[in-house]
């Protein structure tokens, strides 16, 4: 039993720190920071600098042109970006592209892998219906054949990132309306594709997200990933990937609490003291579930209790934190991001508005705890 | 990096699980808890002959020479089993005086552990407010103090105490005294009580206890605060697999509970209610079993054990007081009933934790492993 970096580990994690700290890293983590699931402007240049480097896809197959390094690797990666606080390419990387690589055509694969690695598609997630959420397999977006494709007609929302991204990635029925699960496709749709109109909604946390309408959208048979009525493998998997490495930023988060409210006095610093001790067990806990997670993987089994427990651990202690950072603030901890005077440039009070979304995204903490309880400990369904 | 237990470690588990689940059923458990001593002398003889007691003493003193993980797994298994005896407090005060001690004492009370099986308790600061003080009067230290509970006390000839010096100068150097108490010593005052678990305890009394050099564990007495704190890591980590060991047990039972138990024509674990309260107990114990095991392989590798030991310590016990709560709900009536051993696991799960010491100094060890690094600068440690 040996839970320290083994050498070639280490290297890797020696490697990287120096490649990052040779890089000219000015404005990206402020156009990050503005929104955090988007990237454009300067952070978009820096990913694709990354791409070019060869540093996007560090868990890819090398055949795909990845690094091809195990999962504690990228999980390795992802934290030490996370908490440079720097871009990494989101969901297109982490989940789309090993989705297409495991399940994709040749064609498919050779047309949009080295696009993905080099940070220059962007693709945003289609699943979420206005009446399907936890019950995807229950979603009604209709994709009909017609002539030599499909005709893809129905109404998605939340989709993070679709008035910026390049591609839809979309789950759309094409068995009967009571198909479930057995009558979905995965469609890869590109954004300027006729009949496709985005609406903007913003979250409570500042972030953009949207709403898109689907208006008898004719795509290629081509343009589906796998075999009709057999999407659900790719929805799955990919919200796999997406959970897996959903953890990220609590460290940096953590030190800039710890760093922020020093020197309190009295009985105010001996709470505050309890109260980030607590939090730093927590984190431990979150960062040991993870390594758990991704260690699986890489002995070969499949950690799919173990990757919601990481997953619900991460997401709760993420608003546990933002809201404990704001409390130790006090009445200062009101004033709004970006406000004169704004502790810490108002950072918790910002995050503590955008912290719900983990706990339901990439599947609600609920439907974790579900598969905990029934593939982990086997109970009845 | 091998999150798996070893071949050797793997075997040494499941013969400790077979032997116990042999020998300390819950009838055992029931009539030693009713009986005189609190434990089998037949059973402490088992381990004794098994060589469990020197297990990871140094080879030289008699003991088996095994890392700190072994005796985890063997003492994750005794939690398991609920088993009571002066098992715990023997290791830990075996393994305290193994790392910090250098004296001819020191040697004597790890061979009479390694060779012998000899019972030892331990007495430490484990509350903020500890009572129990020393001051050296030259080359005598003097003890006095308490009442304190100390853990099998009276079933032990000796007590290893680490006592932090008196004085507000003395205790801000973290100066501990590190001795040997013979139970005989004028001025120790000793009264037996059962405990709230099926373990027993006993109040410990210091007045004016002189001990001489031939009870220092170190050389003039003082022992260093850095190795103090290394010692005790490892006796947070064998309580810590202590209470997951119960805790795994405690899931076991309650898993196998609701989903034979039916009600309104279904099993309850079919329920989401209960589903999703256990999946917390799921992921409570997986995160306290991960800290305790890389804190004992750490200490396996002969690196600092303290940080994961604080953590561990505190994680355990969250989740051994978490997973009995959840489990006496579950379990409804008969998880209350004395004839169902549920009760074991709940009432061994709080006094467990509480043998870490109190919250408040629980959390200090947390604080000053993972807050004071943070603040003064240092960045959070991840992997290693």
């Amino acid at each position: 039993m040996r839970f320290c970096l083994d050498d070639a580990q280490a290297r890797f994690c020696a490697e990287l720190a120096g490649y990052l700290d040779g890089l000219d890293t000015t404005g990206v983590v402020d156009a990050f920071e503005v929104d955090f699931t988007q990237i454009t402007g300067r952070a978009r240049e820096f990913v694709r600098r990354l791409g070019r480097d060869g540093w996007l896809g560090v868990g890819w197959p090398a055949e795909y042109g990845g690094q091809g390094r195990s999962a504690l690797e990228q999980w390795l990666f992802l934290e030490e970006m996370a908490y440079r606080r720097l871009p990494t390419g989101n969901l297109t990387v982490s989940s789309i592209g090993p989705v297409l690589a495991r399940l994709g055509t040749e064609e498919q694969k050779r047309h949009y892998l080295p696009g993905i690695l080099a940070g220059e598609l962007d693709f945003a997630i289609g699943y979420t219906e206005p009446d399907a959420g936890s019950d995807l397999a229950s979603l009604s977006t209709r994709a009909d054949r017609s002539g030599g494709g499909y005709v893809i007609r129905g109404q998605k929302v939340y989709t993070t990132g679709a008035h910026i991204a390049t591609h839809l990635w979309l789950a759309a029925r094409t068995g009967p309306p009571d198909s479930r699960h057995r009558g979905l496709s995965l469609f890869i749709i590109p954004m300027d594709t006729p009949g496709i109109t985005v609406h903007r909604l913003v979250t409570q946390g500042d972030e953009r997200t949207n709403e898109v309408f689907l208006d008898n959208v004719a795509v290629p048979v081509d343009a589906r990933v796998g075999e009709e009525n057999c999407g659900w493998e790719a929805i799955t998997l990919q919200l796999d990937f997406e959970r897996l490495f959903a953890c990220s930023l609590l460290r940096w988060q953590y030190e800039q609490v710890v760093r922020s409210g020093a020197g309190a006095a009295g009985g105010e610093a001996a709470h505050r003291r309890e109260a980030l001790a607590r939090l730093g067990a927590e984190l431990e806990a979150v960062r040991l579930l993870t390594l758990q997670a991704a260690w699986m993987i890489d002995a070969g089994e499949t950690p799919y209790a173990e990757a919601s427990m990481a997953k619900v651990a991460y997401s709760e202690l993420r608003q546990r934190l933002a809201q404990q950072a704001m409390a130790l603030q006090g009445t200062a901890g009101q004033v709004r991001y970006g406000e004169p005077g704004a502790l810490g440039g108002g950072y918790f009070e910002r995050a503590w508005r955008s912290s719900p979304t983990f706990k339901f995204g990439a599947g609600t903490n609920e439907v974790q705890r579900n598969i905990i309880a029934q593939r982990g400990l086997g109970l009845p369904r | 990096m091998d999150l798996r237990l070893d071949e050797a470690d793997e075997l040494l588990r499941t013969g400790a699980r077979a032997l116990l689940e042999r020998q300390a059923g819950p009838e055992r458990l029931a009539e030693w808890e009713a009986s005189g001593s609190g434990f089998s002398s037949e059973l402490w003889e088992r381990f004794v002959d098994l060589g469990w007691l020197g297990l990871a003493l140094p080879a030289d003193a008699g003991g088996g020479g095994g890392t700190p993980v072994s005796l985890g797994v063997l003492v994750a298994e005794i939690g398991r089993a609920a088993c009571p005896g002066p098992f715990l407090p023997t290791l830990s005060a075996a393994l305290v005086v193994a790392h910090l001690g250098s004296t001819k004492a020191a040697r004597t009370i790890v061979e009479a552990v390694a060779r012998d099986g000899t019972p030892t308790a331990l007495l430490w600061p484990a509350d903020a407010a500890s009572t129990v003080t020393a001051r050296i009067e030259g080359d005598r230290v003097v003890l006095d103090g308490g009442p304190v509970a100390v853990e099998w006390a009276a079933s032990a000839a000796t007590m290893v105490c680490l006592a932090p010096l008196a004085g507000d100068a003395a205790r801000a150097a973290g100066g501990i005294a590190a001795v040997a108490v013979d139970r005989h010593t004028p001025g120790v005052e000793m009264t037996p009580v059962l405990a709230s678990d099926n373990e027993r305890a006993a109040w410990v009394r210091f007045a004016g206890v002189a001990v001489g050099d031939g009870g220092h564990l170190v050389p003039g007495a003082v022992a260093d605060a850095v190795a103090v704190a290394e010692a005790l890591g490892l006796v947070r980590l064998l309580r810590a697999a202590e209470l997951v060991g119960g805790a795994g047990r405690v899931l076991d039972m309650t898993v196998a509970h609701v989903s034979a138990r039916r009600q309104f024509g279904v099993p309850i674990g079919s329920f989401q209610a209960v589903q999703h309260a256990l999946a917390d107990v799921a992921i409570a114990l997986d995160a306290a079993r991960l800290a305790t095991w890389e804190g004992l392989s750490a200490a396996a590798a002969g690196e600092s054990c303290r940080r994961p030991a604080a953590v561990a310590g505190w994680l355990a016990g969250q989740c051994a007081v978490g997973a009995a709560v959840t489990a006496a709900q579950l379990h409804g009536g008969i998880g209350a009933i004395r004839d169902y051993p549920l009760h074991f696991y709940y009432r061994r799960a709080q006094a467990g934790a509480l043998r870490l010491g109190s919250q408040a100094a629980q959390l200090e060890v947390l604080a000053g492993c993972l807050v004071d690094p943070v603040e003064a600068g240092a960045p959070t440690p991840w992997l290693a």
